[in-house]
């Protein structure tokens, strides 16, 4: 991480129905930072808050859901202080989305470019003729020089990882610091999910692009993120070097994750099951939320919520496992 | 030879374009000559991108579609040559369990209703006698008894799957075709599926045939694997030399793509290639658009299936040897 301001710094950031009481935040005292150059990963099940911090940081929380506390600062702006049109201004500007199903992201009834032409006119303005030529070399850099230099093209004419492509280019249209994708490659075949990772981590170098990458695959996030954050039921519960996390997590929920992914060959032993599932916003827990489920859990468990810590010691549990050697 | 499933010759295809509702012109082929043995009690993995053909591969296995040529033999009886009326009898033998539970029950019925109708179809229990048993399979698969009462909307992913796998088990099949049973689930869900199946087919002694684009997940249940690109075979083997030997660069491109924590952004892992497809009607290999290493000789003659012992097959004129990678 580089020194002063990072590209994305949330604290404290707490999310909660708007109507309702004496439920469980959606997500709860999240803080995070993300460093120029640097991608961080979301893990979690569904359900876990991942998409929700997403749609806070742009502002764009479906309805019934508010920000209950928390602080949002994006290259060095607090964006929730800001106003709505303020808001709108730097959303695709300062900060591009990618989603999981670009079909669906864009319009069906508009060439490709011609929406990238779109959306940097709205942020930048200038000529349409200089917007196309930036439309252009957009195309060039996220790999498609062919649909650049020919004729525009309809989403519905391009393959699953063309989409993908054009959408990564459209996100950074405007050159923005930041970059959340949000289960960029999930819907995508495992030959072209490598392609479009090796794309993002590719611009993540070259632009010194903030990335925030949200998947439920642990082992994608291990083998392309800088580092990696776990979220169980809207709390963070542990943060960590991706290098050494695969190696040696620490909190039982990220030991849990990691073992039960079948092993490529087989070993040969049978996977590891979490009993129980997920607690709902209904239900209220003590202590820390994930103990109804640990294996390794003890009486103060039950009873005092375990925090993340400072820097350096990121995980959130009073017993946690060794630290990676 | 333990009574099981053996396809031989196996081929798809679809009519290209239909005018009037009469097909017009050429067909398309889905499957190109698929031959396979699927033994009592193991489980073959079907593994494949979307558009392979893996799914028309398990529809046409349960004569959901209608093979074009090819031989469907199920305890020595080729079900491809019999009739809707012929095949009844064999019906109950073989279940599909889709990939998304949710789109596949209708969702005006409890839970106990869905699971109970291929009762009522099939078998021809009183009430009792179907209550009972579908109390019986619920517990099988692990779903609490008080959820038969609920609609599918109420629950979960796992759950529904429960009720799925229970819904499939109900006629007391030999063979369960799994369409990506587990693709919609968190990773804990999906290793409690997994086992699940692991354990019914120890109990059961079922056959399985798993199909998925998630080689993790099959390398974890296949006992054998078969690989399918634009419905052409590519290589079949037992799971564990076709993981740890792959012979064909598809295979071995497939095994490249998987997210290896250890080997962290090995880069150019799958190295964009460029070469153009080949022309529908040419007859060069399937793959050789995007292999790594095809010759001339790919170009211009598609590669027939050839034997590397061990019950090993691979389709491809220069197949890769020794291990391609280290785990």
């Amino acid at each position: 991480m580089t020194a002063g301001e990072a590209a994305l710094a949330v604290s404290g950031l707490t999310l909660g129905l708007a109507s309702g009481h004496a439920r469980q935040p959606l997500v709860e005292d999240l803080s995070f930072r993300i460093g120029r150059g640097e991608m961080l990963a979301f893990v979690g099940e569904s359900g876990s808050g991942k998409s929700l911090t997403a749609a806070a940081i742009f502002g764009l929380l479906p309805p019934g859901i508010r920000r209950m506390a928390g602080a949002i600062r994006v290259g060095g702006t607090e964006l929730t202080a800001l106003p709505e049109r303020a808001l709108r201004a730097r959303r695709g500007r300062d900060m591009g989305l990618v989603f999981q199903n670009p079909l669906t992201a864009l319009s069906p009834s508009l060439g490709v470019q011609a929406q990238i032409v779109e959306t940097y006119r709205v942020h930048k303005g200038g000529t349409r003729e200089a917007a196309r030529g930036r439309a252009r070399a957009l195309l060039t850099e996220v790999g498609l020089s062919a649909l650049a230099a020919g004729p525009d093209r309809y989403p519905h004419q391009l393959s699953g990882g063309m989409r993908q492509r054009v959408m990564i280019a459209l996100a950074l249209a405007c050159d923005p610091g930041l970059l959340i994708a949000d289960e960029p490659t999930t819907a995508l075949d495992t030959l072209i999910q490598v392609q479009i990772m090796d794309l993002l981590t590719r611009l993540q170098r070259e632009r010194g692009l903030a990335v925030l990458f949200i998947t439920h695959d642990l082992r994608l996030a291990a083998r392309y993120a800088d580092r990696i954050l776990v979220l169980y039921a809207g709390r963070a519960v542990e943060e960590g070097d991706a290098a050494s996390f695969f190696i040696a997590p620490r909190h039982p929920y990220s030991r849990a994750l990691r073992d039960a992914i079948p092993p490529v060959p087989a070993d040969g032993r049978r996977l590891a099951e979490i009993p129980g599932q997920p607690p709902g916003p209904q239900t209220r827990i003590e202590g820390c939320r994930f103990a109804p489920r640990c294996p390794d859990v003890r009486d103060d468990c039950r009873r005092v919520v375990p925090t993340m810590g400072p820097l350096g010691v990121r995980v959130a549990c009073l017993h946690p496992g060794a630290p990676a050697p | 030879m333990s009574a099981g499933l053996r396809i031989e010759h196996l081929s798809v295809e679809y009519a290209a374009r239909r005018r009037l509702g009469r097909p017009q012109g050429d067909t398309h082929k889905v499957l190109t000559d698929i031959g396979f043995t699927l033994l009592a009690g193991e489980t073959l993995g079907i593994v494949g991108e979307s558009g392979s053909g893996k799914t028309t591969l398990g529809h046409a296995v349960l004569r959901m579609t209608p093979p074009s040529s090819g031989r469907i033999l199920w305890d020595s009886v080729d079900l491809a040559a019999l009739d809707d009326r012929g095949l009844r009898p064999y019906r109950p033998h073989m279940q599909l369990v889709f990939q998304d539970p949710y789109e596949a029950m209708n969702p005006r019925m409890s839970i106990g209703c869905v699971i109970a109708e291929p009762l009522i179809l099939a078998c021809g229990l009183t009430r009792r006698a179907r209550r009972i048993r579908v109390a019986q399979l619920a517990s099988q698969v692990g779903l609490d008894e008080s959820l038969l009462t609920r609609y599918p909307r109420e629950l979960s992913g796992g759950q529904r799957q429960r009720a799925a796998l229970a819904r499939a088990l109900a006629t007391k099949p030999r063979l369960l075709v799994l369409d990506e049973p587990t693709s919609g689930l968190d990773v804990s869900l999906q290793a409690r599926i997994l086992n699940l199946l692991r354990d019914l087919q120890a109990e059961k002694g079922l056959s399985y045939l798993f199909i998925s684009h998630d080689l993790a997940a099959v390398s974890y249940i296949a006992q054998r694997t078969l690989v399918l690109f634009r419905g052409h075979m590519m290589e079949q083997g037992p799971t564990d030399a076709l993981i740890r030997r792959p012979a064909h660069p598809y295979t071995a491109a497939l095994l490249a793509a998987l997210p290896v924590p250890a080997e962290r952004k090995a880069a150019n892992s799958a190295a964009e290639v460029t070469r153009l497809p080949p022309d529908p009607g040419s007859r060069a290999c399937v793959y050789y658009a995007g292999c790594a290493t095809a010759q001339p000789r790919c170009r211009t003659e598609a590669p027939i299936a050839t034997t590397l012992g061990d019950d090993h097959l691979v389709a491809c004129h220069y197949p890769l040897h020794g291990a391609a990678r280290d785990f």
